[in-house]
């Protein structure tokens, strides 16, 4: 008999059995991709933070104190690692810009959202989005989790995150009409 | 954005929606749909290969055993792990031995006692100090069964044998104290004993733990 729930797998991997991590990556990688390609839009640095976090969770396996929640765990450290990596992506962007001489177009996300198709749109509007609010957008339309699910990932509040959902649906339509007006007048 | 919108987009839909509401909630869906769609249509990655290959290596052997020493390890680990053995036996000679043996014994008890007069007889403690358990398991179907427990580091070092069919056997010595233990069923079921008490083993399932106390002139 295969070991199947993560409680089993974990106490395997942790016995020393490698062959029982494969068949968790396995379980997890697609999910955790995707989440992770919505935080940082850039699927060649998502499969990275992937590859990351999950080497992290098998070399952090002792600290991981709910093994049948082993999922839950291992995105936990999947979110922290795509804070860290828009943190460090962000402090270059801004030292680039500074450097740089012309922004005009910065001023006016809809002028450059205007030269884009509705697919680089929707990219660059999520993008814009506050962290918090793009990966309680993810979850819940993306991933299609309850809030119940979501409040045990992110430890927030029910409340919290239904106003984070709702903030980040009203940006995106704000966004995508100036996008749709500036097409429009093209 | 009027709060009937996101509630119903929230999912509960029992909201009542205005006819432009409904117009909203449309479009909005189809907006949410657009941008999931694209975030899904992204082919994933498959990372097993590349997250194995990252994974530090498991403790290497030390690298100055040489060929010698692995094979003074495997004899002394045979010597050591608990082994099966299978004895046959003529009836006939076990009826001899057991006459044999019940004269011996018969006529060692004839002697009197060995130790010399006035001194209680001193029985000789066992150099550890170790009780035998027999360990039990009904288990049908199973190939090989196998105990772990604290007392093995966890390792499934004792081999039960069957007894029976389904009914699967050990005896194991063990030092007075207490001792949590599972069975290991086929290689990697990994069972408690379901008649004696369950412990958490942090987990998410149970150990079966057992009490040895020691001997009554030790206490």
């Amino acid at each position: 008999v295969i070991p199947q729930t993560d409680a089993e797998l974990v106490a395997h991997v942790l016995a020393g059995d490698r062959e029982c991590y494969a068949l968790l990556v396995r379980r997890y990688q697609e999910t955790l991709f995707r989440h992770a390609l919505g935080m940082v839009l850039d699927s060649d640095a998502a499969a990275d933070l992937v590859q990351d976090s999950l080497v992290k969770a098998y070399t952090s396996l002792h600290d991981c104190h709910d093994p049948a929640r082993f999922g839950a765990w291992v995105f936990r450290i999947l979110r922290n690692r795509c804070h860290d990596y828009l943190r460090d992506r962000r402090r270059q962007l801004v030292s680039l810009e500074e450097g740089a001489s012309t922004a005009a177009s910065k001023e006016n996300p809809a002028l450059d959202l205007d030269r884009l198709s509705l697919n680089r749109a929707l990219d660059g509007a999520l993008a814009q989005l506050p962290e918090a609010q793009r990966e309680a957008f993810l979850l819940k339309h993306v991933e299609g989790r309850s809030y119940e699910e979501m409040t045990e990932l992110l430890g927030a509040s029910t409340s919290a995150l239904k106003m984070r959902v709702m903030r980040a649906r009203e940006a995106l339509q704000v966004m995508l009409r100036e996008w749709a007006g500036a097409e429009g007048e093209m | 954005m009027n709060p009937s919108v996101h509630q119903y987009l929230d999912g509960c839909r029992d909201v009542r929606l205005t006819p432009a509401e409904r117009e909203e909630v449309l479009a909005l869906e189809a907006l949410i749909e657009e941008a999931a769609y694209r975030l899904r249509s992204e082919p994933s990655p498959d990372l097993v290969e590349r997250v194995l290959a990252a994974l530090p290596e498991p403790a290497a052997a030390p690298a100055t055993r040489n060929s010698w020493g692995r094979s003074l390890c495997r004899v002394l680990g045979w010597l050591w792990n608990p082994q099966p053995i299978r004895i046959s036996l003529r009836p006939a000679y076990g009826m001899m031995g057991a006459a044999f043996a019940l004269v011996l014994i018969v006529g060692f008890l004839a002697r009197g006692p060995l130790t010399p007069a006035g001194q209680p007889p001193v029985a000789a403690p066992d150099p550890v100090g170790a009780l035998f358990v027999q360990f039990r398991l009904e288990a049908r179907g199973a190939s090989d069964v196998a105990l772990a427990g604290s007392f093995t580091g966890w390792e499934p070092s004792y081999r039960l044998q069957q007894t029976a069919p389904g009914v699967w056997s050990v005896l194991v010595p063990l030092p007075p104290g207490v001792h949590d233990y599972t069975f290991v069923i086929d290689g990697h079921r990994w069972v408690p004993d379901p008649h004696a008490p369950a412990v958490p083993d942090n987990f998410g399932g149970a150990n079966s733990r057992l009490t040895l106390l020691p001997p009554h002139n030790e206490v």
